[in-house]
Parts: structure tokens; sequence; C-alpha cells
């Protein structure tokens, strides 16, 4: 009985503090909680590459290993469905990760192009570079 | 409160309605959650890079992988079947948190709804198997009511927080901006700016609907419907695939028990060939079977038709259109699923009324209830609304009531009792249990006891004038409206006794 009330109240107030936080409970869009298609996706271009000591853009070689959606330096149209700051989290990862294992002297990086993004305040464009010589 | 809270998770219900979920479920999980767990881990051994969802969660090695998948198919398959429900339905829960926690980018809605139902089916003690609800024979059995209040407070929370999201949410709201965004500016937003707003506003309260209705009882007549449209819708729209099946099979649990009295001819190859299919798929225990003799049968319904009264064959069909092993296109997938779903909806209504709209010209519909319940005698002159001659026989007085521009009359039965008959009526009612026993109608042990003790006036007033109005009407069909009423199987006895069919309501 005690361990179907707890079952209860977290499948109730799991979603609820995940959308709303403690008080004063602001709402924000929150995984885990239930907001089935309340938030439209990211539509986006990505573009992987690497830049040598002269600033010119280059095919990253062997960036299937790393990940087979991508193929460097082509564009590619994505529209994964939630926010900017998880897309960029997942790309500054992704770009650390292949500067670690690839040739130093290169730097490598993302280029994201927001094709439809709701926050008016948010750039166009957002770049991110990493070098492992350079850490 | 807590006693009746506790009262109501614990009491007991039948056994089948949980088991025909969990069997639905699994198939589901068959043909769809372990082939998207394979794809995962194809796509996971293809590249090296991966951001898990906690960084302790350890990397999994291919040969480890497919082993995995192969003991998830083995679970699969025992869940299904019903063989170790919990021990199956726990690994297949563990072994796909770990799958879907490899990566952040593997994480959605639907595969968490179905984590959820895999919890409740590991820690549910219902062991009804596929073989036992094929079979039929355990179907009196009894189960504790709590996993399948479980299962529905799960769906009135997703659809809850779901509608509660749009309310909130900058990117829906009541504005609408989320379809602009989706969509642009179509046609539709030029009739007028209101549009986008009004559907945003109309989704939101169709989603509380939902969700009150899942939740509280006296709305889960509309649970199955309002649910299944509205998957179906969903599927139509945007196939998120995994969500519309574990809902509908979660439906199942909406469904009513019916009871529905089927009558046989057990001499008929053809009639004892259709009703081992229908029984071995009426998992609900949704029909009764009755032995009748051929000449005897007054059901103007094929039995092949009743196939279409049985949630489990329709849902083994639709999610078989999308299995990946059926290899058509996405477009002839829509259309092959939405061509089943509106023959469905209509055999589904043709059957309906044909089973409740029998072919009688002379029906009589008896209302056993004591109130004016004009909502079910609607629903009642709706069935047999082709039938030429309809009288309404209420208990208490009711006035006359228009229906489909026609005029029905109607009768109360204690109208027609007359103290001047009495002796004459005890007499008739003495001979008329000295019929019934001889007949071998069992006959109520209360329906005697009202002979003689103080529910006499109760037999004198309803059964005897029913008697009478049945000799002189001849109907030859009865509807009979029920809700509990003491007197119900003297009734039934007595119109059996005189061989017409009768619908209950």
């Amino acid at each position: 009985m005690v361990l179907l009330i707890v079952w209860l109240v977290l499948q109730i107030g799991i979603p609820f503090f995940r959308k709303f936080g403690t008080f004063p409970f602001t709402y924000r869009y929150a995984t885990y909680s239930w907001a089935m298609f309340s938030k439209p996706r990211v539509h986006y271009e990505v573009s992987l590459f690497r830049r040598n000591s002269n600033g010119d853009k280059e095919t990253i070689p062997d960036v299937a290993q790393f990940t087979s959606e991508y193929h460097s330096a082509k564009t590619r149209a994505s529209d994964y469905y939630r926010t900017p700051a998880e897309i960029k989290d997942r790309f500054t990862h992704l770009v650390n990760y292949i500067a670690e294992r690839e040739d130093p002297n290169f730097e490598y990086g993302v280029s994201i192009h927001w094709v439809t993004l709701f926050d008016p305040n948010e750039p166009a464009q957002w770049e991110y570079y990493a070098n492992r010589l350079q850490k | 409160m807590l006693t009746a809270f506790r009262n109501k998770l614990f009491s007991r219900v039948p056994a089948c309605r949980f088991a025909t979920f969990r069997t639905l479920f699994a198939f589901a999980n068959l043909i769809y959650v372990i082939p998207r767990c394979s794809e995962i881990l194809n796509g996971y051994f293809n590249s090296s890079f991966h951001l898990p969802v906690a960084s302790w969660i350890p990397a999994l090695p291919p040969q480890a992988g497919w082993l995995l998948i192969g003991l998830q198919y083995l679970s699969g398959t025992l869940l299904f079947l019903g063989l170790l429900p919990r021990l199956s339905a726990g690994f297949l829960l563990l072994s796909g948190l770990y799958f879907f926690s490899l990566d952040r980018y593997f994480y959605s809605h639907n595969i968490q709804l179905h984590f959820i139902f895999l919890a409740i089916l590991t820690v549910s003690p219902n062991r009804l198997s596929l073989f036992d609800l094929v079979r039929g024979k355990k179907r009196g059995a009894q189960a504790e009511a709590w996993p399948e209040h479980l299962v529905r407070f799960q769906l009135f929370v997703i659809f809850f927080y779901s509608g509660l999201d749009k309310i909130f949410s900058p990117f829906w709201g009541l504005s609408g901006s989320f379809f602009v965004y989706e969509f642009g500016h179509p046609m539709w937003t030029r009739f007028s700016p209101l549009v986008p707003g009004i559907i945003s506003v109309l989704i939101i309260l169709f989603e509380f609907f939902l969700a009150a209705a899942f939740l509280l009882k006296p709305l889960w007549k509309f649970a199955f419907w309002a649910g299944f449209f509205f998957v179906v819708g969903t599927e139509l729209l945007i196939s998120p695939t995994m969500f519309i099946w574990d809902i509908l099979a979660a439906l199942v649990l909406f469904i009513p028990s019916a009871n529905d009295a089927i009558p046989y001819d057990p001499e008929s190859r053809f009639d004892e060939f259709w009703k081992k299919i229908l029984s071995g798929f009426d998992w609900l225990g949704r029909f009764e079977w009755k032995p009748v003799h051929k000449s005897e049968t007054k059901n103007n319904l094929a039995l092949p038709q009743l196939i279409f009264l049985i949630p489990a064959p329709l849902y083994l069909v639709l999610s078989l259109t999308h299995m990946k092993l059926l290899r058509i296109s996405h477009v002839h997938r829509e259309i092959l699923f939405s061509g089943l779903v509106l023959a469905f909806i209509f055999m589904w209504v043709s059957v309906r009324e044909k089973k409740l709209n029998p072919d009688k010209n002379n029906v009589l519909i008896l209302n056993l209830n004591r109130l004016n319940n004009d909502r079910d005698l609607r629903k009642a002159l709706w069935y047999v609304s082709k039938a030429e001659d309809i009288l309404i026989v209420d208990l208490l007085w009711n006035p006359a009531m228009k229906f489909a521009g026609r005029n029905i009359p109607r009768l109360t039965l204690a109208q027609s009792a007359s103290p001047e008959s009495l002796s004459q009526d005890i007499d008739w009612s003495l001979s008329l249990m000295n019929q019934m026993e001889t007949a071998g109608i069992e006959l109520w042990p209360a329906f005697k006891y009202q002979l003689m003790a103080n529910s006499f006036a109760e037999f004198l007033f309803y059964i005897l004038p029913l008697n009478k109005l049945l000799s002189e009407k001849k109907p030859d069909h009865v509807v009979l409206m029920r809700n509990g009423n003491k007197i119900l199987e003297s009734v039934s006895s007595l119109i059996r006794l005189r061989n017409i069919p009768i619908q209950t309501v």
C-alpha cells in the first residue's frame, strides 16, 4: 500500500517539479515531464570540419568512425527535437571528442546555422572549435 | 478515506482484462521495441562517440549487445505467452533502460511510457497466460485491481501534463503559435487569424478531457473511443508508432464486460467452427454461448461478424501493418492502416446495429428502472428504431415520449392490475409456477417467496400484468432495460417461457 502511494506520488510529482521547479514554480520545457509536442522542432544545418594553420576549412577524413550521421564538411539539415542548448552541448562534446583523437595540428570545429528558431535573441549562427594542443 | 482508497486498489476484478493488456502490449514490444533496440545498437556500434545519460554507465561491447538482443526476444516471447511474465518484464525493463541510457539522443516520451508499463508488469501479480485466455477455462479468475488502476492513472498523468504543458509553453500557449511556426500561414489562417488559437485550445481541452476520462469511472465509457480516435489520428498525422500501440493496448482496460448471449447451433459444424475461433480470441469473455437449435435461433447476425466486437484480433492485425518485416512504403502503410481502421469502424457500427436492431416488427421495451431514465430509453429506442410497433412499458408511470418524429406510447404495468381479478390471478400464478418447473426453467428462489410473503404486491402489480400484456400484445422481441432490479430474474423467466428473444440494455 505504501509503495503504491509512493509510486503515484512520484508519477504525479516528478513531471510537476521538472516542469515548474520549486517555488515560485516558473514554467520551463523539460524532458521526463510529459511535454509531447509542446515545443516545436528546432530546424538547423550542421557542418563538421577542421581548420589548418591558415584557417582554411577541410574535411575531417575519418569522421564516420565518430558519428555516422554527418559527413564532413558537408552541411546537413537536421531537426533534433529538443532545445538549442542540448544541441550545442552534444556538438561541443563531439568536437572535443574528435579533437582528442585526431591530428593535433588541426583545429576541429562545428558550425550550426539555425534555420527556424523561436528565440529572436539567439544569433543565427553558432560555431565551436577545439584543439588538443590548446587545452 | 484511506480505507476506501485501499479497498478500491485491492478490490477483485476479472483477471482476464489485465492479462489481455499484457498480451497485446507484449506483442507491440516484440514487433516494435526490440527491433528498435536492435536498430539503436546497430547505430551505436557504427560510431564511437556517445553521450550517455550518466558518465558511469558502462559502454556495451558488440557481442554482449547482440546477446542481450537475443535475450530480449526470448523475454518478449515469454511475456507475450504469459510465461514467467514478471521475470520477463523485469528483464525487458532493465535491458531496455540500459540500451536507451547509452546515449541521451535515444530518449523519447514514447519509450518512457513503455518502460513505465513494463515496470507495472514487473510487479503485477497477474499470472493468467495466453493459453488460459485462448482456452477461456479460467474466465472467472479474479485478480487485485491495483495494476489496472496504475495503468489508468498513468494515462491520466500523461494527458493531464501534456495539456498543462501546452498551456504554459511559450511555443504553444493559447494563441496557436505552434501551428504558425510548423506550418507557416496556410489557407485556413486566411479565414480568420484566430484559427490557430482555436485549434490550439481545442487540442488542450481534448487532452484534459482524455485525462479526466481515464481517471474518473463515470467517464470510462467515453475513454475507449476518445482514446482510440486520438491515437489513430495521431498515428496518421505524425506516426509516433510505439506510443499508439501502448495506448491502444491500455484502452482494453476500459472495455466493459458485455456477457452478450450468443445463440449457436451445436449440431452445425459452421457454428461450432466459428464458436471456437471467436472463443479463442474473446480474451475479455464478452460472449456467453447459448446452445439453441437452428429452428429456434432468432438471431439475425452471422457468427463470423462478431469478430468485430472483440478487440484482440483488431489490435493484432492493425499492429502487423506497421511491422518492419512488411516491406512497404510509409504512404502505403498509412493507407493500409487507415483502410483497416475505417473497415473496423464500419463493421463495428454495422454489427452493433444488426445485433441490437433486430428485424422485428412488434417490440416491447420493458423499463425496469424505477426512474424515468430518458437517456437509456432513447438508446433502447435507437436499437429497435426499425420496428413498426413499439410499446414502452414502465414499472411506474411515465409520460409518452417522442423519438425520431414518432410518438411512442407508454404503459405502466401497475395500471392493468385489478383487485377484482385477485383470486383468478393467484390461481394463474400457481399454474404458472408449475408450467415453469415442468418446462425446466429455473425459478429465481425469491420468485416463489414473492407469491407468499410481503413482496406479493410486487408480483401482483408487475409480474401478473406483464404476463397479461405478453398474451395480448404477443411481441416478437423484448428489450429489457435493467438496473439491478430484483424482479429482473422473474421477468426474464416469464419472457423466456414464451420463447420471446430478449435484448438487455
